[in-house]
């Protein structure tokens, strides 16, 4: 594992180049440019707010329905676009993977620094929200780069994984938006937690992308610290997905270039 | 006997590919085959192809050394094998020391991006960091030529472009093995020189293995040579008599494929021959502007370009062009070797130009029989396709036949009877 990560660490370059690459690819000939980044997220929170907190009413306590929203489905997001990006990555990078050799998750790693970057900005607007709406900052802050942590190493592991096994199985491709619509529902994005009842609670906070949510709101918008245990778990399940997404990536890497 | 010199090691290596049943459908109706069920039913065959069986060699540090064998020879297997992009079936690959592949030039450009940003992308999949770019910058930049497009997208390079930037790169990020898999297949002349040269300076500080058709270029890069057959080692060696021997292996196989090959050829219905090494993919007739025109006025000028694809190994070719009449009368015929031309080919696909300055033919439908062949033997050519492109001449003159041959009539001059008188 050790070799694995220097020989990943020497190729960082290219980690960045790809990304780059991407991103500009992206942005260039659009008019709005970096603002796409924003467009998705804002776009869906204007569904949201309207649907849920106009036509049905979810109950969110006392906090603005746009900014609890726009909370769990900043995080949704980061998690359902580096999905989506990082599944068919290694299949359409067929060119590099079969013509030149470095290490392969290099690939699917380049687009979590993509769908990272546009979760920077939605970072930086809902910062900019929380100031607008009055939300106090308190000292609960600091925790958030751990949270972020544990939700970068659960996607890391998710992208890792999935991409390899995309390679050989295609099916994959056609499944993945059921899967991420399912999963969408399944986490407090648009409605509290607290409207599921508590005896699933265990049950429900396995899903480690609903301890994230809970573990943002509670900092960000309640200014308290998140619970202990569902944190703990969400981190320790994280940590063995990227863990295990990792090894499957580097066990399938070599029979890319023949399978494709 | 394992060298200690030797930077890599093969060792009974074989690589098979296959092709497994994917979809559920098929993995059925391969299950069914198997049980002897739904006969008739086709069970598609879970595809199995040795790309390489039992290969053992060494290279040592320093050598060059050449590969080559007939198009899916496993010539290509071996240079991924030793990149690390595959890995082998069975055997034992080894290798040491830092790699540049440049199977196939320019894999890993992103088009939508310009061509600095593309060195450095290209670097990085070399495993080049920022900085070690950075210090070789210049230099790639100046072996390539494309200062004044390095802000320009990729995409609108020509292939030609796409390749010196390719190699440039390649060759600049000082690795210590080496491995070129037809990289003379595109670029210019000129270019491919400059390509040769650049190699013959880097094998002072690189091994180097050297796939290719050009066996001019194998010769003058080479120390030694490996030829592959059907995916094992036929013969290894000094360069001379492997080549030698690859030649004569080629050639006896050429005089079998020669009748085999010998049919009608799909695209005109004419006759077509030969073994297929030099392709003619096109023939065009230009007129003086470069247009392409199928009508011409006598004493137009008239361009035949003949456009090629090299497939595999060749020897000292060259290029024919008949003209016949519609009835099939041989009215002229030239080629290269009359005129003592030394024919260069790019790997790949070219074009050569034959150049009628005027045309001396009278009003008619013209044909064109345009042929490639070694050592101008033309009964055994790379490929000759008869009446493969036709042309119409119009003509003012009034004159009957096939070629207007200068002429001025005299006024009559009365033959007189000697005047008995005087």
């Amino acid at each position: 594992m050790r070799q694995h990560l220097t020989r990943l660490i020497r190729y960082r370059g290219l980690l960045w180049n790809l990304a780059l690459g991407d991103l500009k690819a992206r942005h260039r000939q659009t008019t709005l440019g970096m603002l796409w980044a924003l467009a998705q997220p804002l776009s869906m929170l204007l569904v949201f707010a309207v649907v849920f907190s106009v036509f049905v009413k979810v109950p969110v306590g006392d906090i603005p329905y746009v900014l609890f929203a726009y909370t769990g489905l900043l995080s949704w997001l980061f998690f359902a676009n580096s999905l989506s990006a990082g599944l068919p990555s290694v299949v359409s990078n067929m060119n590099l993977v079969t013509k030149a050799s470095f290490p392969r998750e290099v690939i699917p790693l380049s687009k979590l620094v993509t769908t990272g970057f546009d979760f920077l900005i939605g970072m930086a607007v809902l910062a900019l929200l929380l100031i607008a709406y009055h939300r106090p900052a308190t000292g609960a802050l600091v925790v958030v780069p751990g949270i972020v942590l544990v939700q970068v190493m659960f996607t890391t592991g998710m992208v890792l994984w999935s991409s390899a096994l995309y390679v050989l199985k295609r099916d994959l491709g056609s499944i993945l938006p059921l899967i991420l619509q399912v999963w969408m529902f399944l986490s407090p994005v648009v409605y509290p937690i607290s409207l599921v009842p508590e005896r699933y609670h265990t049950l429900y906070l396995l899903n480690p992308m609903a301890a994230i949510m809970e573990a943002y709101r509670s900092v960000l918008l309640f200014g308290t610290l998140p619970s202990f245990s569902g944190m703990a778990v969400a981190a320790a399940i994280s940590v063995v997905v990227l863990w295990g997404g990792y090894a499957y990536f580097k066990a399938l890497e070599i029979r890319f270039a023949d399978v494709m | 006997m394992p060298s200690p010199d030797a930077v890599i090691r093969f060792e009974n290596v074989s690589k098979r590919y296959v092709r497994r049943p994917r979809t559920v459908l098929e993995s059925l109706s391969a299950l069914a085959g198997r049980l002897g069920l739904g006969r008739g039913v086709v069970a598609p065959a879970v595809a199995e192809f040795w790309a390489i069986q039992n290969v053992t060699f060494e290279v040592t540090r320093g050598e060059a050394v050449g590969i080559v064998g007939a198009n899916g020879a496993g010539k290509s297997t071996i240079l991924k094998l030793i990149a690390g992009i595959t890995a082998p079936t069975s055997g034992s690959v080894q290798v040491e020391g830092r790699l540049a592949t440049l199977i196939e030039l320019g894999a890993g450009f992103n088009l939508d991006l310009t061509g600095r940003e593309n060195i450095y992308l290209n670097g990085a999949v070399l495993g080049l960091s920022r900085r070690e770019i950075d210090e070789h910058f210049d230099r790639i930049v100046a072996f390539s030529g494309l200062a004044e497009f390095l802000d320009v997208p990729v995409k609108y390079y020509s292939s030609g472009m796409y390749a010196r930037l390719g190699f440039s790169i390649a060759a600049h990020v000082q690795a210590e093995i080496i491995l070129t898999d037809e990289i003379l297949a595109v670029g210019d002349v000129l270019f491919q020189r400059q390509c040769l040269k650049k190699i013959q300076a880097l094998k002072s500080a690189a091994t180097i293995l050297f796939v290719s058709h050009d066996l001019a270029a194998i010769r003058k890069v080479c120390s030694r040579v490996l030829w592959l057959k059907d995916g094992r080692v036929q013969l290894s060696g000094e360069p001379e008599p492997v080549i030698e021997a690859y030649l004569r292996s080629v050639q006896a196989n050429r005089d079998q494929n020669l009748r085999a090959v010998r049919s009608l050829d799909s695209e005109t219905g004419g006759l077509r021959k030969g073994s297929g090494e030099i392709e003619i993919v096109g023939v065009e007739t230009l007129d003086s502007r470069g247009q392409a025109c199928a009508v011409f006025k006598m004493d137009d000028a008239l361009t035949v370009r003949i456009r090629y694809l090299v497939k595999g190994p060749f020897r000292d070719p060259g290029f024919c062009v008949n003209i016949c009449s519609q009835e099939n009368v041989f009215i002229h015929g030239t080629n290269t070797f009359i005129h003592e031309r030394p024919v260069t080919l790019t790997e790949g696909e070219g074009t050569i130009d034959l150049r009628y300055s005027a045309l001396p033919l009278l009003t008619g439908t013209y044909w064109l029989t345009v042929g490639v062949a070694s050592e101008n033997d033309w009964s055994a050519p790379y490929d000759l396709r008869e009446r493969v492109r036709k042309f119409e001449v119009l003509s003012t003159r009034p004159d009957g036949g096939l070629v207007c041959i200068e002429h001025q009539w005299s006024d009559c001059v009365p033959v007189r009877e000697q005047d008995p008188a005087r």
